[in-house]
């Protein structure tokens, strides 16, 4: 098992790597970095002094250690917009992206499971039907788009919620719903699969023919042996997550890292973009180990390799 | 030729089995939305690009104060809702299928290698896969976006880059599967060059999968490329968007809702019928695959 972890944890060091040249690259390869990184109005000496922070005239190389060593030591630039360490900016908006992708990830599991389990153990049922159309809705349905009409229904015409921001529970449910939506989706097709194909295993027809009821046999048996894919899935998404939470909160105003990632390239803000992109793909990382980590610790079986 | 006859049949499917309405429907809209990328700018009712503020927010011909030369109404700058639909299907079905098979040649050319030759080219591209995966997609692609600007050809490079991962991973599985069966060893034994044996031989087994996964990919991509033009980072105005309309009509949800109502109908139709026509590609052709 410690094997394992570390060999897995050492994996991720290249990529790690990559993400970090892209980033840098991302910056250099438009020519002028100073330009891009430094407000337009930005003095000689400020395009002097940051040229020589990354020692611009030097090789590629050179430059690119210099960046890492800034990185490591907790320097992920300032920015141009408001003059402050990204760093700082990313802890103050951070609440309120996890805010939102935690209600989106609990609406996701109260709905998608139930759903998933009635369809698998009632397959070909009129439920079944029912519960697969919208599935297979939620996965078409682009997550802008959703909370835009879920803008217009609740808030515009029944006026039951608010069109955006964020404080109060109210302006939690539209955000959180349209987030969940293509989760459900996901979770609803996953489980009902998982249900299926437990359905059909050897030790389910044994459990039935011993004469237990369908509630034992499916609480004991049958969810059981189909949490661990379940599982496995959710931990997945959290990149899908991540890229859902950008539209989401632009379309509901909701102040989190996406929407200040947006905002970010609208202004021309780039030390805010280059260091928005490196953080988040950290957290996707790590969450990716966590989920392959927990994933082996239920199923021997991924050990061995 | 003499050595394709001990080959298994990859598509020979289910002979007789009819086709089911969804995917029948599905196949027309897809049809249709061809049709409309197709249809001449000069042959709509309207102008798509023609400013008329004079114009602005009528309401469709089946409502009250609707014009029927309008027939679903017009958007904030007076411009034609139906013409402008219509219009936009040509960058969304350019960008998606251009980047679809732009990532598809990547992706199948360095699963074939990978998978083919093995070793240190293997584990080379399989790194290299890795760290592609490892990506938030949208998040990377927002950022090329916002760094080397809104341009067709961008668009449709950024997205081939962030999606030919899946592509060579996928193939790669099915070669190293392929490997050890006989028609392969006696394609070598008949003296076939590395290129022969990839292309001949390898690729028409595992062509029956690339377009199954294609038909998905082409609904993720859509719904990837109307993202972008809604945060106003796909194609740039005045070329018509579908993500770009809705985007324009969300700050008059309360004076026209139909202006990113009816535009958003149409995205989730097309990714809706790439999504079942791909269901029922699997079901037909893949023979491993038992119906849920």
């Amino acid at each position: 098992m410690t094997r394992f972890v570390l060999r897995r944890i050492v994996q991720t060091i290249p990529t790690l790597i990559g993400i970090s040249i892209a980033a840098f690259l991302l910056v250099r390869l438009t020519g002028d970095p100073a330009a891009l990184m430094l407000p337009p109005e930005a003095t000689q000496e400020a395009i002097d002094a940051f040229n020589e922070k990354f020692g611009l005239d030097q090789s590629l190389p050179v430059q690119y250690w210099k960046f890492m060593s800034a990185v490591l030591t907790g320097d992920l630039g300032t920015s141009i917009r408001f003059n402050i360490p990204v760093w700082d900016l990313f802890v103050e908006r951070m609440p309120a992206t996890v805010e939102l992708a935690a209600a989106s990830m609990s609406i996701a599991l109260l709905v998608g499971l139930p759903a998933g389990i009635i369809a698998g153990l009632k397959n070909r049922s009129w439920m079944d039907a029912v519960i697969r159309f919208f599935a297979f809705l939620g996965q078409a349905v682009p997550g802008f788009y959703l909370g835009l009409m879920l803008i217009v229904i609740f808030a515009v015409q029944l006026r039951w919620l608010p069109t955006g921001g964020r404080g109060t529970w109210q302006q939690l449910i539209l955000p959180a719903i349209t987030l969940a939506a293509y989760l459900i989706a996901l979770l609803v097709r996953f489980t009902r699969g998982a249900v299926l194909d437990t359905k059909r295993q050897l030790h389910i027809t044994t459990a039935r023919s011993k004469g237990l009821s369908s509630w034992l046999i499916l609480r004991s048996h049958i969810l059981k042996n189909s949490m661990i894919p379940i599982i496995t899935i959710i931990g997945l998404q959290v990149g899908a997550v991540l890229s859902g939470t950008v539209v989401t909160e632009v379309v509901f105003n909701w102040p989190g890292i996406g929407r200040m990632m947006v905002d970010a390239i609208y202004t021309r803000d780039f030390p805010v973009v280059q260091a928005m992109v490196m953080i988040v793909a950290v957290i996707f990382i790590v969450v990716n180990l966590i989920v392959d980590i927990a994933y082996s610790f239920f199923d021997p079986r991924i050990r061995r390799d | 030729m003499a050595q394709h006859q001990t080959e298994p049949q990859a598509s020979t499917g289910r002979p007789g089995r009819r086709w089911p309405i969804p995917a029948l429907l599905s196949a027309v809209v897809l049809v249709g939305v061809v049709v409309m990328a197709i249809w001449p700018h000069s042959w709509l009712p309207n102008d798509p690009i023609q400013i008329e503020p004079a114009l602005r927010f009528l309401p469709p011909a089946f409502m009250e104060g609707g014009d029927p030369q309008y027939w679903l109404g017009t958007d904030v700058l007076g411009r034609d809702i139906f013409s402008q639909m219509i219009a936009g299907a040509r960058a969304s079905l350019v960008i998606v299928v251009s980047a679809a098979l732009l990532s598809l040649v990547i992706g199948v050319a360095a699963g074939l290698v990978a998978g083919h030759f093995g070793g240190r080219t293997d584990s080379i591209i399989m790194r290299l896969v890795d760290v592609q995966l490892a990506f938030p997609v949208l998040v990377l692609i927002i950022a090329v976006v916002a760094v080397f600007g809104p341009s067709i050809p961008n668009l449709i490079l950024v997205l081939a880059l962030a999606s030919w991962a899946t592509y060579a991973r996928l193939v790669r599985g099915l070669v190293l599967s392929l490997k050890e069966q006989e028609f392969i060893d006696a394609a070598w034994a008949s003296g076939a060059s590395h290129g022969a044996v990839l292309i001949r031989h390898y690729l028409p087994n595992v062509a029956t999968s690339i377009v199954i996964f294609t038909t998905f990919e082409l609904a993720r991509l859509l719904l990837v490329e109307a993202a972008l033009s809604f945060l106003g980072l796909g194609v740039q105005p005045p070329t018509p968007s579908w993500g770009r309309m809705i985007s324009e009509a969300r700050n008059y949800l309360f004076e026209a809702w139909w202006a990113s109502a009816l535009p958003g109908l149409l995205i989730v139709a097309t990714v809706l019928a790439f999504n079942l026509l791909g269901d029922e590609f699997r079901d037909r052709l893949d023979p491993h695959r038992e119906r849920g």
